[in-house]
């Protein structure tokens, strides 16, 4: 745990009444951001983590818990204290991108300094605004209305708007996620870069696991409103703690099987050893996990290793690999091989299974 | 590339409110909004109203003058409402009078809004233009016209009949609760065009794509598909046009009570105002306490209505609208359809009005009677009373809609931003005046002014008791024209000023006031331009130094002084025309009418 987080949230509680009875979107969940650490909330859609974010902006009134930003305490449900978000030190960047359309892309940038909570001489804003627009490459269109310019524009124009007041958190709710594919893997790679040289504290919200995996110097996953896993990328895409983070996280192959003996699992795929989790005993059922790109495919039949055949019964080509359904007996498994492959759909070929790379879910 | 505008992203998120539906989010504001004064604000004129009511039924309970020593509690007003003949016959008469209305206004106002809004016809504005207008026209005018047409005595077909086939009196009865029906129907015509054509508009093409491309053919689609989802809308229409029928004065006032033909709203006028001078308030109340039960159960049915037929609309801010089809040569047939409204309903009776200001008696058009023209009735009109009306009229026509926009944005805001269960309540207290008879408003605040805060608030006479009762009746209108404007306003919009630490104030005026100008605008236009036409609760509530110049018409008409009447009919024209340019120019740009 950092020392001293810039944001720091403790047992945050948020229930939202429905027209079916109360709703928890967010139980206790406990987080902290180191300064100019880029964490990313993940999960789908109603996992809470939209709602955590939003208490964190203050557009949401916590329901238990408390939060602090750079030290000062922002909201405590216990001491009743919460500052508005205009006295907050944020800058939020929203999934519609919420740009004003009354005002042109100068004015939506210079409205926090002439009327939000730093209000700078006019002498400096015109500085400002064009330093923060020259970070996201829009200078030379200020004067543009924005209800000309194009999403990813808009969007560039929202995160100028931002980070023009040199907030000391940065918040993002689905920023990328109305962009079409494209400009939203540039805009990543862009956003990633700004936020480290500015140096903000940034927590960030998607469902897409490619973009939290690429942007994060930290992931948090989250299902019903609690944290499955908080982690380094690498940690949450090999070592996911659990089936949802394993399912949720990339590709996943997931084969039933039932424990015989002290780290050994019968499968359709045959009797392996592995890792199991610690409350396993002998007969009990578990489930085996594998990544498609883990698993090979050979078009020789050999007998004498005991590797399983089945029949090619889809393929779909995705370029810089291709992904084949095969069917076993007892299982349906995703092989993913990287390049030009020559298995057709309907031919017979063995699984390579690997050695480690398994994980176990009880 | 291709992306959608922030214009159509902020479009695409909205949906009106519909009646207990629940915003997955949006807490912040409506707690920010909830704690501050705006709540009171809002809630005012709701009090204002439940005071009105509660004074009517305390009024419903008692016999004998209300206010002296004679007044004594009993149900015996509602023993008349079943045995007193008179108050049968007036029962009837308004049942035959709002369904006579509301048929002629859909029979007019259903097919103007198809043709208008589902065919190529051109130009669109123009059928637009001509409706609006008969929206804004004082029912008065119309109402006098079709007296000068079609009076027993002194109409223009029945003196032309009479003529024709030697009759000794006149064969069209104006003057019955069909005939009175029929005008009343041609005025509120526009009001059901405005209704329908919005389910028109904004009904999902791909729903008739879909049964089209099933293979039905137009005519099938039609029947099958379009109308069945028009369905409610119309239904709704119905509903909301017939409650007003049930509770119209003007023109019941203007056309029965020479024809000594009651409605309720006439029958509580005749009583509330007798010729002995002695106000017999009980039997009315009573009348009216059983109006505001049916008006109230058919505005909440209403209300259901409008919430199944907003499930098929599109919103989103995708730039397509509905299927347009070429009618060909029908193409005049629909315009024969409009002008022949239009004419009947507006341009002709304007026409008589405008004719008889300049004729010294009632007499029908004609090459003969262009001699009699004349400008007396100007020279001998008492224009120091005509000028304190105007000028009463033009103060109402500044302040009301003024106060009215401010209340309905505290409301709207609430109602819009605010999840609390508490929040359906407030959008329905403030569309509440629209389901009170506004006799009932009327009889009530008068009643509220003389007996009740006579001694803490003498506003009885003022101008502001007219203030006060205005914005209470054109609380609804703004109010759903703001909530719908307000709603396609994006949530985030509002978010981002706060989280770019603007605080509620400035994010009213930097963010939401430029963003909702135009609504804003045509709200307060229209606002006004109703207060212009308002009759009943002035002749209620009017006396020497409130007068207003709808009254002061009415007054005159009354009087038996039609052409003096029909004088000052076409100064208010006059006036009124420069007013309904300007209204013409924002409700293009807003697109308001359609949303009333």
């Amino acid at each position: 745990m950092p020392a001293n987080p810039v944001i720091s949230i403790r047992g945050l509680k948020k229930t939202f009444p429905s027209s079916h009875g109360a709703v928890q979107a967010v139980k206790n969940i406990d987080l902290d951001v180191a300064e100019n650490e880029f964490v990313v909330l993940l999960g789908p859609s109603g996992c809470g983590k939209t709602t955590t974010l939003r208490c964190v902006a203050g557009l949401e009134r916590p329901d238990g818990g408390s939060i602090e930003i750079a030290g000062e305490v922002v909201n405590s449900f216990d001491s009743g204290r919460f500052v508005p978000p205009e006295r907050r030190n944020i800058g939020m960047v929203f999934q519609s991108y919420a740009v004003w359309p009354h005002l042109n892309v100068y004015q939506n940038v210079a409205l926090p300094l002439t009327d939000g909570r730093l209000r700078l001489p006019r002498s400096q804003i015109r500085e400002r605004v064009m330093e923060s627009l020259g970070l996201v490459r829009m200078d030379g269109l200020e004067n543009r209305p924005v209800t000309d310019l194009s999403g990813g524009q808009q969007q560039r124009v929202a995160l100028a708007r931002a980070i023009v007041t040199r907030p000391m958190v940065l918040l993002m709710d689905e920023p990328l996620s109305n962009l079409d594919a494209r400009l939203r893997e540039e805009m990543r790679l862009e956003l990633k870069k700004i936020a480290g040289s500015i140096g903000v504290t940034s927590l960030y919200v998607t469902h897409d696991q490619a973009e939290a995996l690429s942007l994060g110097d930290k992931v948090c996953v989250m299902k019903d409103g609690e944290i499955q896993q908080i982690g380094s990328p690498e940690d949450v895409y090999s070592r996911p703690p659990n089936r949802f983070v394993a399912e949720f996280v990339g590709e996943m192959n997931f084969i039933k099987g039932r424990v015989t003996g002290p780290g050994q699992v019968e499968s359709p795929l045959g009797l392996r050893s592995c890792d199991l989790p610690p409350d396993c005993r002998v007969g009990s059922a578990v489930t085996l996990a594998i990544r498609p790109h883990h698993l090979k495919l050979s078009e020789r039949s050999d007998r004498n290793t005991g590797a399983p055949e089945g029949t090619v019964v889809s393929k779909s080509y995705l370029g810089e690999a291709a992904m084949f359904e095969l069917e076993l007996p007892g299982v349906t498994l995703q092989v993913k091989i990287p390049g030009d492959s020559h298995f057709t759909v309907g031919q017979r070929a063995s699984l390579i299974l690997p050695a480690d790379h398994w994980h176990v879910y009880a | 590339m291709n992306a959608p505008t922030v214009r159509e992203k902020t479009l695409a998120s909205g949906r009106l409110p519909a009646w207990g539906r629940v915003f997955p989010a949006g807490g912040f504001f409506s707690r920010r909004l909830a704690a501050s004064p705006l709540l009171a604000l809002a809630l005012l004129p709701m009090v204002v109203l439940l005071a009105i009511v509660v004074i009517f039924v305390w009024v419903s309970l008692q016999t004998g003058l209300v206010g002296t020593a004679e007044a004594k509690y009993s149900l015996a007003n509602y023993g008349a409402l079943f045995g007193n003949p008179f108050v049968l016959k007036v029962l009837e008469n308004t049942l035959i009078f709002a369904v006579v209305m509301t048929f002629v206004a859909l029979v007019v106002g259903l097919p103007v809004a198809w043709i208008t809004e589902r065919t190529t016809i051109r130009p669109k504005e123009l059928i637009y233009a001509m409706m609006t207008t008969g929206l804004l026209v004082p029912p008065v005018f119309i109402a006098m016209g079709w007296t000068f047409i079609a009076n027993r005595r002194i109409g223009l077909i029945n003196k032309a009949l009479m003529d024709l086939f030697g009759l000794q009196s006149g064969p069209v009865d104006l003057g019955s609760a069909a005939g009175m029906g029929f005008v009343e129907g041609l005025t509120l015509a526009p009001l059901a065009f405005v209704l329908c054509v919005q389910v028109f508009r904004t009904m999902n093409p791909a729903l008739e794509e879909a049964a089209m491309t099933s293979g039905m053919s137009f005519r099938r689609t039609l029947w099958r598909v379009t109308l069945p989802l028009a369905r409610p809308a119309i239904l709704g229409a119905l509903i909301y046009i017939f409650v007003i029928g049930l509770a119209t004065f003007d023109i019941p006032a203007v056309i029965g009570l020479s024809s000594n033909v009651f409605v309720f709203s006439t029958y509580v006028f005749i009583e509330a105002f007798p010729s002995d001078g002695v106000p017999k308030y009980g039997i009315p109340a009573a009348l009216g306490t059983a109006m505001i039960l049916v008006a109230l159960a058919l505005t909440l049915w209403y209300v259901q209505m409008l919430r199944r037929s907003q499930r098929y609309q599109v919103i989103t801010g995708k730039g397509y609208r509905a299927r347009q089809i070429d009618p060909g040569k029908w193409v005049i047939a629909c315009w024969v359809y409009i002008v022949v409204y239009f004419v009947i309903g507006l341009l002709l009776p304007i026409l008589l009005v405008a004719f008889m200001a300049f004729m010294p008696y009632a007499i029908p058009p004609s090459i003969d009677a262009l001699h009699l023209l004349t400008l007396a009735n100007f020279q001998k009109m008492n224009w120091e009373y005509v000028f304190r009306g105007l000028g009463n009229t033009v103060t109402l026509m500044v302040i009301v809609p003024s106060v009215v926009l401010v209340l309905a944005f505290c409301i709207s805001w609430l109602v819009v931003r605010s999840r609390r269960q508490g929040r359906y309540l407030l959008e329905f207290g403030a569309f509440l005046p629209h389901a009170i008879p506004r006799v009932v408003i009327a009889v009530g605040s008068l009643l509220l002014a003389l007996y009740v805060i006579r001694n803490y608030l003498p506003i009885y006479g003022t101008i502001w008791i007219l203030v006060g009762v205005y914005v209470v009746v054109w609380l609804p209108f703004a109010t759903r024209s703001l909530n719908s404007s307000m709603i396609q306003i994006h949530r985030e919009l509002e978010e981002a000023a706060a989280t770019s630490g603007l605080s509620l104030i400035r994010t009213v005026r930097r963010v939401m006031v430029p963003l909702l100008r135009p609504t804003l605008l045509s709200v307060w236009i229209w606002s006004s331009l109703l207060v212009y036409r308002e009759m009943t609760v002035a002749v209620f509530l009017v006396s020497q130094d409130n007068v207003t110049l709808p009254a002061i018409v009415w007054g005159r008409w009354t009087m038996g002084a039609a052409n003096t009447a029909a004088a000052i009919t076409v100064l208010m024209m006059v006036a009124f025309l420069p007013l309904l340019l300007l209204s013409w120019r924002f409700a293009r740009r807003s697109r308001l009418s359609a949303e009333l």
